[in-house]
């Protein structure tokens, strides 16, 4: 069995957010939600200033303190290392949101649903198509694609990321790309001093 | 400054980001959680039913149903019965649970004399043991996770605990006040303000270790301590939470002549401390960016 | 109800797959698009088959459901009902029928025609379908009533064809190791493909370590992935390239062999700006070795000399090289930081660092040819060469490339040809053909053949006096305020629009462009949303949408070639047709049917096959062209063309390098100097009263380090400000998508202006405070940010804060619109190129709040978060 990762290649990212539309698009998100985001961040002072672009998404920790702090179950570990969360045991209460140490959880509020993504309170035949995925009052966040991860593909992000930032793959198999280059290019994880082991790697 | 401005208050900017999760109604119910079974605990140390009834009803109503009210699916909400295993939200709902039967049961007891003793010792053992859960779980349910630096102290079960003994010392004094318990005894009056004062005080040490251990913890804890001390939260925590809560409500107590009025204002003082202490530790409550180079680059 | 065994990623629902391409900007990233069984589109990706953007797409190709889908979109034809025309006010469309429609805008038309055909002033800007733009032709009008030059370059396109035969440039992402971006975004936010070469750049970047250097006044996408971000004062590019050719040109790091042989470098110049020439009119060089002079072709020479002074045929004369080499002596380093700002060191260091990576002397084999190999590559684009002077700053820039013979070679700066029209000839204007005395023929034409000269002028914007440029219709402007002046002997009253938001995107100052508007009698708008432009609109005529249409095409890709499959994949939603359709029946009804099919025949390229020719009388489909486009390229039906979605491949090399091999590039461009003298000549003729105001300084057959006039405004205007566009917007109208609103309004270099915290210091001015951008010629508000990533001169706002109120109230609007900060004059033109000036000089005012109609509705600025839609 797979261990699914990632990798946010820094050197890479442009920062562009096709990811974070790329995934509205695949799983239907409503507006103002995100299953992953690119930041940025000034660094330095003129003229000696960059700035950094920084790919965030769910890390599918290993240890992951949101599913510790679930009251219910609801959010659970596939057996493939990808953390979910059952929709029809989730409550609500947001102890998983101020659990993950790194904001990837959002509770879907009737006015996020009932707008639409035009505002106007009525749903595309689009919306209408995808909004059946959601239940108000729960928690959603990135599954790592996991219908295309089941069927073989890459996750809605990491297929469109025009520079290849972000790589996806088995981070048992030794051979894998992320596996490589985390090694390689000795990969850190987000926030190690929070303890969760997360699943997604940047290199720069 | 783009660079300067360290909130991303939901922007694309690396940054802390404040939790938006938990806020006045989630406060609201830990209030009562702590004020409710911190009455009760006290009460039922002197018997007192008056007490142990509104501590035991603050719970079920102000705590339970606060909880409810903030669920996004209230109706499944016995569900968060199910994961006393890892999740100490879990085992504070468990313990609400136990703690409204044996309570109730320990009241009508106590009024009524129905249990026979071994049993009755049992629940009375029981509620205060539930009691003492919810008195404390909170803080646990807060620190437990690494993900809010203001939050994940050690401190924080201290804090509650501190809050709810101080919370249910003052309103025994308030509610109990002519009661025979204490209108017989100005000893025990005497016992309970020392203890206030002395709560007042370990509180306030509590609360400031806490915000200078989350100092210098992580960036996020630096910009909460910020905000409760000299940002946007500043002009509420430092005069309610500080102010009203500890100093001068503890000044208050030390010279409180035994009388009802001083009674109820020094325990407002201090309810409405705490109730702006649960609020903005909520509000100030911060994610740390999963990578940030600026932070490295200056720290 | 949804069964457990329903998937809920879209991609995965039960449907299918069609092949189609992109059209959220102008270029056509090659897409596969899912549609549900009940027929929804619910999922766009980038086709992993293509070889150009690779299954990737930017965030504007992912938003595309969302244009399909937009409530706000034209769903029948419309009427106007209120005859109040303005900004912002609601024109009480009424809807249509298609015949009602067609027949009251033939009729309009047909009056315009028949009264003066000068009098319609057409704005079609569909790049996906180019030959739209041939429409006006077939009524003898070559109006144009919107701004290239504003948005990509009009110094740019003809540039590219003096020196490249080509539209456009890129550098060569396949070998290149150096790669200099100026003012341009190419690789990382905007240009070319910008998902397909952001993704080959990535790889040359990470995989290859491609060195990046950005030259621009801001810490762009570009500058924050680059080695090195040089800032420099906003239009003075030109003078940092003439730095660095000086540095090349003193320390001898040039290419002789390449300038020698492949150029027209070692050609004489005499006094008078021409090459010298024999009675037969053969061109002069100077034998270095024999020391006398030679026909440029003549066997016996030995060695071309580059540099000196001589005398031929009596006239005092120099090599071209010469020439620059006298220009490139006021132009060290030292000086040009002056105007620049860019210490002189630093452009030092990186004229070594380009000349050494440029490898000048080594070759590599590919298909078994030699070529020179020149991994080192100067590009640019809008910004750096949107100056008055914008000839000269193209060439600069062009002239860096040829003194390391980094033209047209592996890894150096080569040519992109808009739209091939077929696999063996590399058709339509982009065809590299010979010209006179062993040069290369110049083709600075690249978007329609030459406008005739005429006075009084035909056109409203003077495209005949742009003998060489791109239109400048930013003019009409000026030329309408003029009339007189401009012997202007028509008014405009009629206006087509075609997917164009003139007022967006021209220049100058709006009240103006208004009362433009209000006076004309009719307007008709093809498009697809509202905008600025078209909700003045007296009819609109709904076009289908990306996802509903057929087209066939390739908009200058930078490294591939060969034809995109758009097909519908759903039907039209609406009451909608395609451009084809209604121009077709526009031009039924106007009798020009055959005249029309007959230029479709010429810019489509059918004319080179006849099975593919159009009949003179028909009308055809969108499918039906597309079909033949499909065809001419490669011979494919349109079943292939589904079947496979597209034909692109890799650029094939012997048309990718140094396709004119054999014959000379241009380095010095005589041809500016004549057509100068031409149109001299032809206004001299006609006596046209404005002949000497005429800014003749603007043709220059080499650039100099003068500085543009925009320095030269008065002192008070003490910034610089400039727009920008990163990859969600660029090329596009995409702001008003909710995906796109949701990740461009939570940028923060997209949700305010921004200064350099040190020049905010000095004007006591801070972050969030409200201030008034004010030049010369019009002034917006804005809140400002400020960013350690912005040059001390200047203000860098956001193309994202540029639009304004209108009938779309997705639309999110600014403070104004950045545009109607610049000037649409002459004095601001460069009459070389047609280029308007794209930098403004302004001054800063503190203000106490948003001003009241400036915050009203869903603005950037307001309070709101300008979420929700009216309707
Ligand atoms: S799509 Fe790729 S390059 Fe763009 S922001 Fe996301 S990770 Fe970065
Ligand atoms: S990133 Fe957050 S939501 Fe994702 S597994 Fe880790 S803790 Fe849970
Ligand atoms: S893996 Fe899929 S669900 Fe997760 S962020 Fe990427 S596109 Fe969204």
């Amino acid at each position: 069995m797979a261990r699914w990762g990632m990798v946010f290649d820094l050197r890479r990212c442009i920062g562009c957010n096709a990811c974070a539309v790329a995934c509205k698009q695949e799983n239907s998100l409503p507006d103002g939600v995100f299953f992953t985001k690119t930041l940025s961040e000034e660094v330095g002072e003129y003229p000696d200033v960059t700035r950094s672009y920084v790919p965030t998404i769910c890390n599918h920790c290993e240890d992951a303190p949101c599913e510790r702090a679930c009251p219910t179950g609801a959010t659970y570990t596939r057996p493939d290392g990808i953390v979910m969360v059952d929709r029809d045991k989730c409550i609500g209460c947001g102890t998983c949101i101020v659990a993950c140490p790194y904001d990837q959880r959002t509770r879907l509020e009737p006015e996020m649903l009932d707008k639409g993504l035009f505002g106007d309170g009525r749903l595309t035949p689009f919306e209408e198509q995808g909004i059946g995925r959601f239940t108000v009052g729960t928690v959603v966040k990135c599954t790592f694609c996991h219908e295309r991860v089941d069927a073989g593909q890459l996750p809605a992000c990491v297929a469109t990321c025009p520079t290849e930032a972000r790589i996806f793959g088995d981070l048992d198999d030794p051979t894998s790309r992320p596996r490589q280059l985390i090694l390689e290019r000795r990969g850190r994880q987000p926030l190690p001093e929070k303890n969760t082991n997360p699943r997604v790697f940047y290199i720069d | 400054m783009i660079a300067s401005n360290r909130i991303a208050d939901g922007s694309f900017r690396v940054g802390v980001g404040l939790q938006k999760a938990w806020g006045v109604q989630m406060a609201t119910a830990f209030f009562f959680g702590e004020a409710g079974a911190g009455l009760y605990f006290v009460a039922q140390f002197f018997d007192f039913v008056l007490g142990m009834t509104v501590g035991l009803l603050m719970v079920l109503f102000g705590k339970a149903g606060g909880h409810v009210l903030h669920l996004g699916q209230p109706l499944r909400g016995w569900r968060a019965l199910t994961k006393v295993r890892t999740s100490w939200v879990s085992r504070g709902l468990a313990a609400i649970v136990l703690f409204i039967v044996a309570g109730a049961l320990h009241i009508i007891d106590v009024r009524a004399g129905l249990l026979p003793a071994g049993v009755s010792q049992l629940v009375a053992a029981l509620a205060l043991a539930a009691c003492f859960v919810i008195m404390i779980y909170q803080g646990f349910a807060m620190s437990h996770s690494s993900a809010i630096t203001l939050w994940s102290s050690g401190l924080m079960p201290v804090a509650s605990l501190t809050y709810a003994l101080l919370n249910g010392v003052l309103l025994t004094l308030v509610f109990g006040f002519g009661e025979p318990f204490l209108a017989d005894r100005p000893d025990t009056v005497r016992l309970l303000q020392v203890l206030a004062v002395a709560l007042m005080l370990y509180g306030l040490v509590t609360v400031l270790s806490l915000l200078h251990g989350a100092r210098h913890a992580s960036e996020a804890g630096r910009q909460s301590v910020a905000l409760l001390l000299q940002g946007g939260f500043a002009r509420w925590f430092v005069p309610l939470v500080i102010g009203a809560g500890f100093v001068v409500s503890a000044l208050m107590m030390l010279a409180a002549p035994p009388d009802f009025a001083w009674m109820l204002a020094v325990a407002g003082l201090e309810l409405t401390g705490y109730y702006a202490f649960r609020v903005l530790v909520f509000k100030a409550g911060g994610y740390d960016p999963a990578l940030s180079l600026a932070y490295r680059f200056r720290h | 109800m949804e069964t457990l065994t329903q998937p809920v990623q879209n991609s995965m629902k039960p449907g299918k797959w069609l092949n189609s391409s992109c059209k959220m900007c102008i270029h056509s990233c090659i897409t596969r698009v899912h549609v549900t069984e009940d027929g929804v589109v619910n999922k766009i990706e980038g086709n992993p088959t293509s070889p150009s953007n690779n299954g990737r797409l930017c965030p504007k190709g992912n938003a595309a459901i969302l244009r399909h889908y937009d409530p706000a979109r034209f769903r029948t034809p419309l009427r106007r009902t209120n005859p109040e025309k303005g900004p912002g006010v609601d024109p009480k469309w009424v809807p249509i029928g298609w015949d009602e429609a067609l027949d009251l805008v033939g009729r309009e038309l047909k009056k315009t025609l028949d009264e003066d055909p000068r009098k319609l002033l057409p704005a079609i800007n569909d790049f996906q379908k180019l030959f739209l733009w041939a429409w006006p032709a077939a009524l003898g009008n070559a109006n144009y009533l919107s701004s290239v030059g504003n948005f990509c370059g009009g110094g740019y396109h003809p540039m590219n064809g003096f020196i490249h035969s080509a539209f456009a440039a890129a550098n060569d992402v396949n070998y290149c190791n150096y790669w200099i971006n100026n003012g341009g975004g190419d690789g990382f936010s905007s240009h070319l493909h910008t998902a397909a070469q952001a993704n080959h750049v990535a790889k040359a970047r990470v995989e290859r370590n491609m060195r990046v250097v950005v030259v621009e006044p801001r810490l762009s996408i570009g500058a924050a992935k680059a080695n090195e971000w040089v800032p420099i004062r906003p239009a003075t590019d030109r003078q940092f390239a003439l730095g660095l050719a000086h540095v090349l040109v003193a320390e001898k790091l040039y290419d002789v062999k390449f300038l020698k042989k492949d150029t027209n470098a070692p050609y004489l110049v005499g006094p008078d700006g021409y090459f010298v020439r024999n009675g037969e009119g053969k061109i002069y060089v100077w034998d270095a070795i024999d020391n006398c002079a030679r026909l440029w072709d003549d066997p016996e020479i030995k060695d071309f000399a580059l540099e000196g002074t001589y005398t031929v045929e009596g006239k005092p004369c120099r090599p071209a090289f010469q020439k620059f080499k006298d220009i490139l002596a006021d132009c060290s380093p030292e000086q040009m930081e002056a105007l620049t700002t860019v210490p002189a060191a630093t452009t030092r260091r990186i004229a070594r660092e380009f000349a050494k990576a440029a490898q000048i002397g080594s070759y590599i084999e590919i298909d078994g040819r030699m070529l020179p190999l020149r991994p080192a590559a100067y590009n640019y684009y809008r910004g750096a060469q949107g100056h008055k002077y914008s000839a000269m700053a193209n060439q600069a820039f062009k002239l860096v490339n040829f003194l390391v013979g980094a033209i047209d070679t592996p890894g150096g700066h080569v040519g992109v040809t808009l739209d091939d029209q077929m696999q063996d000839i590399r058709g339509g204007c982009g065809q590299i053909q010979a010209g006179e005395n062993g040069m290369m023929q110049t083709m600075p034409h690249q978007l329609h053949p030459e406008v005739p000269f005429s006075w009084p002028p035909n056109e409203t914007h003077l495209m005949g006096f742009f003998p060489i440029g791109v239109d400048p219709g930013h003019l009409t402007q000026h030329t309408l305020a003029n009339a007189e002046k401009f012997g202007l002997d028509y008014r405009p009253d009629t206006l087509l629009m075609c997917h164009s938001n003139p007022l967006w995107n021209l220049p100058g100052d709006r009240e103006q462009w208004y009362a433009l508007l209000r006076e004309m009698r009719f307007i008709v708008a093809i498009d697809i949303l509202p905008n600025e432009s078209n909700e003045w609109a007296d009819v609109i005529l709904p076009s289908h949408d990306l996802l509903e249409s057929w087209n066939m095409t390739m908009i200058e890709p930078p490294h591939h070639e060969g034809m995109c499959l758009r097909q519908p994949a759903t039907p039209p939603l609406y009451d909608t047709k395609s451009e084809e359709e209604i121009f077709y029946e526009i031009s039924e009804r106007l009798g020009v049917l055959e005249t029309w099919n007959g230029i479709l025949n010429f810019v489509n390229g059918f004319h080179q096959q006849p099975d593919l020719l159009l009949e003179p009388n028909r009308k055809y489909s969108d499918r039906e062209i597309a079909e033949r486009k499909g065809k001419l390229w490669n011979g494919k039906d349109l079943d292939w063309y589904v079947e496979h979605g597209h034909a692109v491949t890799p650029r094939r090399p012997d048309k990718w390098y140094r396709p004119w091999d054999g014959l000379r590039l241009h380095f010095y461009i005589e041809d500016i100097v004549r057509a100068r003298d031409t149109l001299r000549q032809k206004m001299e003729v006609a006596d046209v009263p404005f002949r000497r105001e005429w800014e003749w300084g603007d043709y220059q057959p080499l650039p100099t380090a003068v500085p543009d006039p925009v320095h030269l405004e008065p002192a008070d205007f003490d910034l610089y400000a400039i727009t920008f566009k990163d990859i969600q917007i660029n090329f596009g109208e995409s702001i008003g998508n909710p995906w796109i609103n949701d990740i461009v309004f939570k940028d923060p270099v997209h949700t305010a202006v921004l200064l350099n915290p040190k020049t905010a210091r000095e004007r006591k001015l801070d972050e969030g405070d409200i201030v008034r951008i004010e030049s010369p010629y019009g002034a917006i508000v804005a809140r400002l940010a400020l960013s350690e990533g912005v040059h001390p001169d200047a203000v860098c706002v956001s193309n994202a804060l540029s639009r304004v109120a209108t009938q779309n109230t997705g639309v999110r609007h600014g403070g104004g619109n950045f545009n109607q900060l610049l000037p649409a004059n002459l004095r601001h033109t460069d009459a070389c190129s047609g280029q308007p000036e794209t930098v403004a000089k302004v001054k800063l005012t503190k203000l106490a709040s948003v001003p009241a109609d400036v915050a009203a509705g869903n603005s950037v600025f307001g309070r709101t978060s300008g979420k929700g839609r009216a309707h």
